[in-house]
This record gives C-alpha cells, sequence and structure tokens, in this order.
C-alpha cells in the first residue's frame, strides 16, 4: 500500500505555530490520512533537519507555512519547490508575509540593533548579533541570517495553491483536506493558483445592517465609546477591513462586535489591498460635505487613522506595491 | 485579444505640435509597435483632407482601431470618431493621444518634448487595443419639462419650452411669480418700468395652455435620469380657492392681523389674508397660516364672512403632486447677502439705512410711499443720500465675487433720486465701476454728468449716528481725503448670494453649486446653461450675479436646450459606465454610498449599474475595495497597460 500514498511535507518558514496547530483540527481525519498520505517532514512534530528535505528524492506535495524571513527559510523553500509537484503557501504569512511584514518598515540592521543593542532590558557588551560567525568548543553553532526583508512564499518560488486565514480555520482546512485525499486517490492535480477558501469578502456574510449611505465623518477606534453591535463599523466611523477580506471566517470577530482586521488577507487578483482600500475609506470620507470642506479639513479628518500602515496591511504588507522601507523615499 | 490592426495618425497641428515635436520620429516610433499597420503625420488631421486620410487609411489597411496624436479630446474627439465611424469603425475604437495640451504647449525642448509624444501615444495604443467597440444606450423621453422658480429667468424658460409645444411644470414657492423683478421700479439703462414688461409674460405664462403653475410649492424629490425624471412636489395649501377668488379685496379690509410685508422688504405692512402686489398671478389672495388667528372660524372668521365667491377654506391641505418630466430647468433666483454680516454699517441699528430692494420699494409707484422718496424714520424727504457699492461683494471677509449688478442699479438708484428729489444730493461711493453692457457706461456717463451724481472712489469704513446725523466714514482713494459725510439716508448696495433653498434643491437634484453656492454649469464659456446631470438645465441668478436682460438670454438658451432634448424622440447615452463583476462584488455598499447619481443599488449583495443613470464617473470604481466595478473601456488592465507603456521604452 504505501507505494501509493502521496509523500507530504510540511515545511515552516517565520511562523507562530499557529498553522501547524491548525492542522490538528482535523483530529481523527490525520489517522485516516495516514491511510493515503505519508507526511515525511514536518520538523514541528518530529525532528527534522534541512538535510533531511534535500535528501527526500521527491515530494507529491510541498506544504510551506509561515513567510520567507530568514536565509534558511528561503533555501528551506527553493528545495521544496525543486522535490514537490505542488507547491502550497499554507496561512497568511506565506501567502501573503503575514504579520512580520510589518517588519518590513524598519531595515534589518534597523531590526537587529533595535532587538539585540538598544531595548533597555538588553545587555550585550560584546554587541553580537545574529549573523555573525559563532564557534563554540571549535563548533560553529552560527544562528542563522536574516533576510534582507520579510518576504511571501511568491516572492521565491512558484506557488500552486494558497491556503489563506491566520491560521486557516476549519471549513478552509476541510477543504484543503478533500483537495489532498482527492489527488491522493486520482493523482487529479488541481488547478495552479487556487486559493481556499478563495471566496467573495466577508459583507457578502456580513450580518450588519448598513446605512442608505455609508459615510463617515469622523473616524474612531473600537474602546471610543460604545459600538452598534447591528450597524455596519464603517458607517460607525470604525475601520473594519471586511470589504477586503475573504470570507473564509464566518464573520466570528464581526458577530463578536470586533471589526475585521483582515487576517484572511484579499480575494484574488487583488493587485495592493491598502492602496485599495485606502482609496476606498477616502472615497466615503464626508461625502457629503465634501465639496464645502477644504483639503485641510479633509485631511484633518484622514489624519486621525492611527497607523494606517499597521490598519490597512496588517497581514499584507509584505505583498503591496510598497512592501519595505523606502530609503529614498525618506530623503 | 483579437490580433488588432492599429493606425495611428500624427497631427502637426501647423506648428502648435510640430514646433516642438518631431512629429515625423513619433510617426516612426508609433509604427514600430507590433499592433500597428500604419502610421503617418500630417499638417491639419481635423482638415477635410486631414479627416479623408484617415478615412482612407481604415479602408484599405482594414484598420480595427485608430489613434489619432493631437490636440485634446474635448476639441476633436468627436470629430475624429465621427470620420472613423463613417467608414465603419466603431466609435469607440478611436482614441485621441494629447500632444498638443499635454506636451508641445508645455515643454520647449524638442527631444524631450518628442520623447514624451512618443510614449504619450504608445500608451494611447496600449488603451485603444484593449477597447471594447460599444453601442450608445437608447431611452424613450417624457415630453414635459419642470422649471423651478418663477422669476424672470422661470418665466421667461416656461414660456420658450411652452411655446415650442411642449408641456410645462412651472414650480414656485411663493403666492405668485414674478420673484425679484416684480419688486423693481424702473430697469437700467432705458428705464423700463419692471412691473410694464414683466407683467404682460406674468400673464402669458397664467394663461398659457401648456403651462401648469404650481405656487406656494416646493419640489421635494426628484428621481430617475434625462428624458424621464420623476418629480415630487409639495403643495402648500393656499386656503383660497384661485378660481373663485375674484380680488375683491373684502377680506383683506376686514382682517384683523397685521404683519410687515416682504414684498415690500417690511416697509410696509400687510394682513394675514393677502396679496403680494396687484397684478400677482396667480391673481388671488393667500392666507399665511403662521400669521392667521387660527385658520378657525371659532376664532376669527372675518375673511369667511365677506367672502362673497366663498373662496376661503380653512381646511385647505398640503398636497404632494407627482410628475414625470424630460427635463429640468433650474432659476431659483438670488437673495441679498445678510446685512447683519456687517455690523459697521449700521443696519437695524439706524432705521435710515435700508438696502437696495428696500429702495427699489420706495422707487416703485406701486411701493409702499407710491413712488415719493421718503426715509423710514420721520417720513422725511432724504436731501443727502449715500449708496454704497460693493457691501460684501469683492470683500475677502465676505464674499470674495463681484455681484455684476450693483454698480448699474446704484446708478439708477442716483438717477431716479435725483429725479424725484431734484434738489437733494446722491452719493455713490464705490472701488470701480464695472459697466460692461449695451449702452451701460453711458449710462453712467450721465449719472455723473448729468445729473450730479457724487461717485467717491473708496470703501466706507463705517457708518455712525453723531447728534442724530448719520455720517458716512470713508476715503476718497483718489485724493487720499478721510471723508464723514453727513447724509439723511443709506443705501447698502449688498452682494448677491444665492436663495436659501438653492443648496437643499441642488442635493435633491444632485447637481453641483460652487464654492459660494452658485449652481455649477458643465463649462463657463461652451456649455454654460448644462449642469453636470444631463438633462438638468440651470439659468438666471442661481448661477451666478446677473442683470436682467443676461437673465432672459440665459433663460432662453436653458430652454432651448431643453427643448432640443425635448425633441428627440430617443435619447443616446454614454455608454462609458460602469460595470459589475457579480462574481467578485460583495455588495459592501460603498459604490452606492459614493455615487452622484444614485446610479447604483445593492440589491440581494451584489451592486447593480442603472445604465442610463450611470454618467461614467468612475468615483465607484476606484472606491470599490475588490475591483468588482470597473468603467468600460478606462478598466484596470487598460490603466496598468498605459502606465507600463509610458514608463517602459
Amino acid at each position: 500500500m504505501s507505494t501509493n500514498k502521496i509523500k507530504i511535507t510540511i515545511v515552516p518558514g517565520a511562523a507562530c505555530g499557529g498553522c501547524d496547530v491548525s492542522l490538528a483540527n482535523l483530529g481523527e481525519r490525520l489517522l485516516e490520512a495516514t491511510e493515503l498520505v505519508d507526511i515525511v517532514f514536518w520538523p514541528t512534530v518530529a525532528d527534522f533537519k534541512l538535510e533531511d528535505l534535500k535528501n527526500l528524492d521527491h515530494i507529491d506535495i510541498g506544504i510551506f507555512i509561515g513567510s520567507i524571513r530568514l536565509e534558511k527559510h528561503a533555501e528551506a523553500a527553493k528545495i521544496l519547490r525543486e522535490k514537490a509537484k505542488f507547491v502550497v503557501a499554507y496561512g497568511t504569512c506565506a501567502c501573503y508575509g503575514g504579520i512580520f511584514g510589518l517588519g518590513n518598515l524598519s531595515t534589518r540592521e534597523e531590526l537587529l540593533k533595535k532587538v539585540y543593542l538598544n531595548t533597555p532590558t538588553t545587555e550585550n557588551p560584546e554587541e553580537k548579533i545574529p549573523g555573525q560567525k559563532v564557534v563554540i568548543n571549535g563548533v560553529d553553532v552560527t544562528p542563522p541570517r536574516l533576510t534582507e526583508w520579510n518576504l511571501p512564499l511568491n516572492n521565491i518560488v512558484t506557488v500552486d495553491l494558497y491556503v489563506q486565514g491566520c491560521p486557516p480555520i476549519e471549513d478552509s482546512i476541510n477543504h484543503f483536506y478533500e483537495v489532498l485525499v482527492s489527488y491522493a486517490k486520482n493523482r487529479k492535480p488541481f488547478e495552479k493558483g487556487m486559493m481556499i477558501p478563495g471566496a467573495k469578502t466577508l459583507c457578502d456574510i456580513c450580518p450588519r445592517k448598513k446605512p442608505e449611505k455609508i459615510v463617515i465623518e469622523k473616524f474612531r477606534r473600537v474602546h471610543e465609546g460604545p459600538i452598534d453591535d447591528e450597524l455596519c463599523f464603517l458607517a460607525q466611523g470604525i475601520i473594519c477591513l471586511g470589504p477586503i477580506t475573504v470570507a473564509g471566517c464566518g464573520a466570528s470577530c464581526i458577530k463578536a462586535n470586533m471589526p475585521c482586521r483582515g487576517c484572511l488577507g484579499p480575494p484574488a487578483d487583488i493587485i495592493d489591498r491598502a492602496g485599495k482600500f485606502i482609496s476606498t475609506i477616502a472615497s466615503l470620507v464626508e461625502i457629503e460635505r465634501e465639496k464645502e470642506l477644504s483639503d485641510e479639513e479633509l485631511m484633518r479628518i484622514v489624519q486621525e487613522i492611527v497607523d494606517p500602515v499597521g490598519t490597512f496591511h496588517r497581514f499584507t504588507f509584505s505583498s503591496g506595491v510598497i512592501n519595505k522601507k523606502q530609503e529614498d523615499a525618506k530623503k | 485579444m483579437p490580433k488588432e490592426r492599429v493606425g495611428v495618425f500624427v497631427c502637426h497641428c501647423g506648428r502648435n505640435i510640430a514646433g516642438t515635436v518631431d512629429v515625423k520620429k513619433v510617426a516612426e516610433e508609433a509604427s514600430k509597435h507590433p499592433a500597428v499597420v500604419f502610421a503617418t503625420d500630417y499638417k491639419y488631421m481635423c482638415s477635410d483632407p486631414g479627416q479623408k486620410l484617415i478615412k482612407d487609411a481604415i479602408r484599405e489597411y482594414k484598420l480595427t482601431a485608430v489613434v489619432v496624436a493631437a490636440c485634446t479630446p474635448s476639441m476633436h474627439e468627436e470629430t475624429f470618431r465621427k470620420a472613423c465611424s463613417e467608414v465603419g469603425l466603431n466609435w469607440y475604437k478611436c482614441e485621441i493621444a494629447n500632444i498638443r495640451e499635454q506636451c508641445s504647449w508645455v515643454h520647449s525642448e524638442i527631444d524631450k518634448a518628442t520623447e514624451k509624444a512618443i510614449r504619450i501615444v504608445n500608451s494611447t495604443i496600449e488603451k485603444v487595443i484593449r477597447n471594447e467597440p460599444l453601442t450608445p444606450i437608447t431611452v424613450g423621453i417624457k415630453k414635459k419639462c419642470l422649471v423651478i422658480g418663477g422669476g424672470i429667468a422661470g418665466i421667461q424658460a416656461a414660456l420658450d419650452v411652452a411655446d415650442a409645444g411642449f408641456e410645462v411644470i412651472l414650480v414656485e414657492k411663493s403666492p405668485t411669480i414674478g420673484g425679484r423683478m416684480a419688486q423693481l421700479s424702473e430697469t437700467f439703462p432705458t428705464l423700463d418700468c419692471a412691473q410694464c414688461i414683466l407683467t404682460p409674460k406674468m400673464v402669458a405664462v397664467a394663461r398659457h395652455p401648456r403651462i401648469k403653475l404650481y405656487t406656494l410649492s416646493e419640489v421635494i424629490d426628484v428621481e430617475g435620469f434625462v428624458g424621464n425624471f420623476r418629480v415630487k412636489i409639495r403643495k402648500k395649501p393656499r386656503y383660497v380657492d384661485i378660481d373663485k377668488c375674484n380680488i375683491c379685496g373684502e377680506c383683506e379690509k376686514v382682517c384683523p392681523v397685521i404683519v410687515p410685508n416682504e414684498f415690500d422688504r417690511g416697509l410696509s405692512y400687510r394682513k394675514a389674508i393677502y396679496i403680494p402686489f396687484p397684478q400677482a398671478v396667480p391673481a388671488a389672495y393667500t392666507i399665511d397660516p403662521e400669521a392667521c388667528l387660527g385658520l378657525n372660524p371659532v376664532i376669527c372668521g372675518e375673511c369667511i364672512e365677506v367672502c362673497d365667491q366663498q373662496a376661503i377654506n380653512y381646511d385647505d391641505k398640503e398636497e404632494i403632486i407627482e410628475e414625470e418630466v424630460g427635463a429640468i430647468i433650474v432659476a431659483t433666483g438670488y437673495n441679498l447677502y445678510p446685512k447683519e454680516k456687517i455690523p459697521e454699517y449700521g443696519y437695524g441699528k439706524y432705521e435710515d439705512v435700508i438696502d437696495s430692494l428696500q429702495f427699489e420699494r420706495l422707487l416703485s409707484s406701486t411701493g409702499p410711499t407710491r413712488g415719493t422718496i421718503v426715509r423710514p424714520s420721520d417720513g422725511k424727504v432724504p436731501k443727502r443720500v449715500a449708496f454704497i457699492q460693493c457691501v460684501g461683494s469683492r470683500d475677502v471677509n465676505h464674499l470674495e465675487y463681484c455681484s455684476k449688478i450693483c454698480c448699474m442699479y446704484s446708478a439708477k438708484h442716483a438717477m431716479m433720486y435725483k429725479h424725484l428729489v431734484p434738489d437733494g444730493q446722491a452719493y455713490i461711493f464705490y472701488i470701480d465701476i464695472r459697466a460692461a453692457g449695451k449702452g451701460y457706461e453711458e449710462f453712467i456717463k450721465r449719472v455723473q454728468e448729468e445729473y450730479g451724481v457724487i461717485y467717491i472712489r473708496g470703501r466706507v469704513s463705517k457708518i455712525y449716528k453723531e447728534n442724530g446725523q448719520l455720517i458716512v466714514q470713508a476715503v476718497d482713494t483718489l485724493t487720499g481725503e478721510q471723508l464723514e459725510v453727513p447724509v439723511d439716508l443709506v443705501v447698502l448696495a449688498m452682494g448677491i448670494v444665492p436663495s436659501p433653498d438653492a443648496k437643499r434643491l441642488a442635493e435633491i437634484l444632485k447637481i453641483p453649486v460652487d464654492k459660494w453656492g452658485f449652481y455649477q454649469e458643465v463649462h463657463p464659456k461652451l456649455r454654460p446653461v448644462e449642469s453636470v446631470v444631463s438633462g438638468i438645465f440651470v439659468c438666471g441668478a442661481a448661477q451666478g450675479p446677473k442683470d436682467i436682460s443676461e437673465t432672459v438670454a440665459q433663460a432662453s438658451a436653458a430652454a432651448s436646450k431643453a427643448i432640443a432634448l425635448l425633441s428627440k424622440d430617443m435619447i443616446y447615452h454614454e455608454p462609458i459606465i460602469a460595470r459589475v463583476n457579480t462574481d467578485l462584488c460583495s455588495g459592501c455598499g460603498v459604490c452606492e454610498s459614493i455615487c452622484p447619481y444614485g446610479a447604483i443599488k445593492v440589491i440581494n449583495k451584489v451592486a447593480e449599474v442603472n445604465e442610463v443613470l450611470c454618467e461614467g464617473c468612475g468615483a465607484c470604481a476606484a472606491a470599490c475595495p475588490v475591483g468588482a466595478i470597473q468603467l468600460r473601456n478606462f478598466r484596470d488592465d487598460q490603466i496598468i497597460s498605459m502606465i507600463q507603456a509610458v514608463l517602459t521604452r
């Protein structure tokens, strides 16, 4: 039987571990899956090294979890691509760079300096930072080097299937499982570039009421005063990323009276999520009085938005058109 | 994409383009584009031989798309598209690359300008090969016109449209038509009596078989689109049957309530049951429900008792009238800038400081004084009168613009004053005299020379009272002298502002207003009476300050535009409109919120575009978070290709 099983690897990049855990949502089906699938590499679960990945002769489906933040991640991704028939970006970090993408607001050197030298609680008199060669007792234990920028998987290799979510939720995992099983049984290749859930956006399933006109007169954050739990967040001046986030979560935050932060990422074919959504939000500001207000007055309203990059690009900055600190622009 | 065969035609525009851009090189470079099968240049593409060149090339090279590199598309897009369509090319497969306004006119270095022109042309080629051939959308027309506002502009427009054979609905918010002009005495520069030239037109409106007049009415809602507007009108109760009332005036005699008369701008009094002026149209009394003791015969029924015609009905109710019209003309007129905003001139504090319309009423033979000039405080004839121009106008703290008519009517005021008080002295305080108009300058000269009116160039700083004497404090900027002129009466030529309802109406009609609230025309020179909403026209002082002759001309212009529209059996609507990809749309409602034309509705979680209402502005396409809305022939993929073409070479 074992010869008919498909070989799967689960390769971690920069990840929090949530995506690995989410696979456990399959529950008993993980055991069923072992009938069809051989998981030949999963460092989160058992001790594997990059060498083990290199030594595999072939992989059917290579799942990559997390973003590319270490040179080692990039190397692993390239090996995976070389060996695997299909590469899957599993989770928002692999798909879009994830929350680590916000690290691109600083250069690699700035990040390392901040973390290893400049925080008040750091004591590092030898100024050792990762990247430098370290030999202890004659053994080279040099820590891995950071890549210059945080990247989504598809910046390094071609990706065949995307599973969105931070982490992907049960419905998406079930869907992904079906894809795996169907491939394992029939060896039927799936549509390249497929996205799971790849649905419409959250507004499609949002239970909230929309006024005839959504007008933003003032931006508010969730802690500023009561929130109407039945009215569209945008109509209350609260930025909700629902209109540009795929509906793969069952609107769980929205149902808990919290606006969408956009963890699943945008629907397919969005070139620049934040750019697009900033255009949307700007269109809604003071629609009725836009002509009466001066540019300065309008600007003042827009400037109320706290942390625009972190708001509009919380999970997707690495995959934006502007996706890193622009040194030239700053000068 | 099927293989396109593009022709590129580079215009010299005499030396306008060829002087700065190497047109031969532009054509040569364009011909290197894989989709281009023919490229040439010519001295004047818009000329007959130029157009023939394009047509011949379309036939000879079987072109599927054409790029004309020439002037702005607002100049000749239609010319070239027409030429193309004459030989069978779709109207929308011809695009203009603007290498004049956006290139040759604004640059001087030939090399760089040529390079830019090449890129503009390449970018336009990328667009045109992705353009879909489109056909205009056709719709029928309701052959009826709504005119809002019954002043001279509305009257003229209504008469013109009705005379052309179309039904007209004329809506006026006050009890009578006539507007501001009915309040005036004589008109400059001919000194025609305003009422004498206006009332025949008012009567013509009343008698016209095709004009339906709603007074005491206002438009409260407008839906629909050009050719097919659905209008809701709120008609307030008049409490007097206009068909029964024979204006005998008995009711007025017995009415016990006295209130200031707004028609005379508070210089006289009227009863609660009143007629604004004897020639009012409709010729009928009105009860002012706020002044009347209660519209209740138990409290007071004096008027009902004396009315032989039984025309008075206290139970009259408000009505909502619905009409369907094809065109709308907006003529809501003007108001004076509130005098309270300029406290240094003492209006309200000193009885003998009045505004120009009050002075018109004093001059009028039907006015509160039957045309004798007396001052409000003590009824004496004022021997020294100061007329102050630009009160609020041309003032950065108030209205930045010129109210245009004040120079002329102040001169007229001074002249009429001298007619009535020959031994009186008139002073006119002015900043500049603007007398551009037929016979206007001559009129001013006469006032200055024949009537001995003293013109003082300088702004008045203050009007105050000293020992019971009004004093105008000013500086004569020609002599540099400080002046303190004692006068008996001051007339303030208040600036002109749109009528207070204009803004509300603009919102209902979804037409833009300018910074000051005047209705915005599409183009100040070329489309002066059209609003951005097709089928809605503007005229008169609601569009900007203007005198009667200009108002009448503009009203007729608006009417002729409306007539041209109503004369068509079908109208064609530009097919460059928004289109929704229903697979992507999640119904977030952003587009519906921002559409200035009310053309998008979210139905069952998917946006739907009303093809006729959509004006193709693209606001929704920009706002749609997921790119589900695309503007036809201005799709994202086209624009990205255009940008790439501009950036790479």
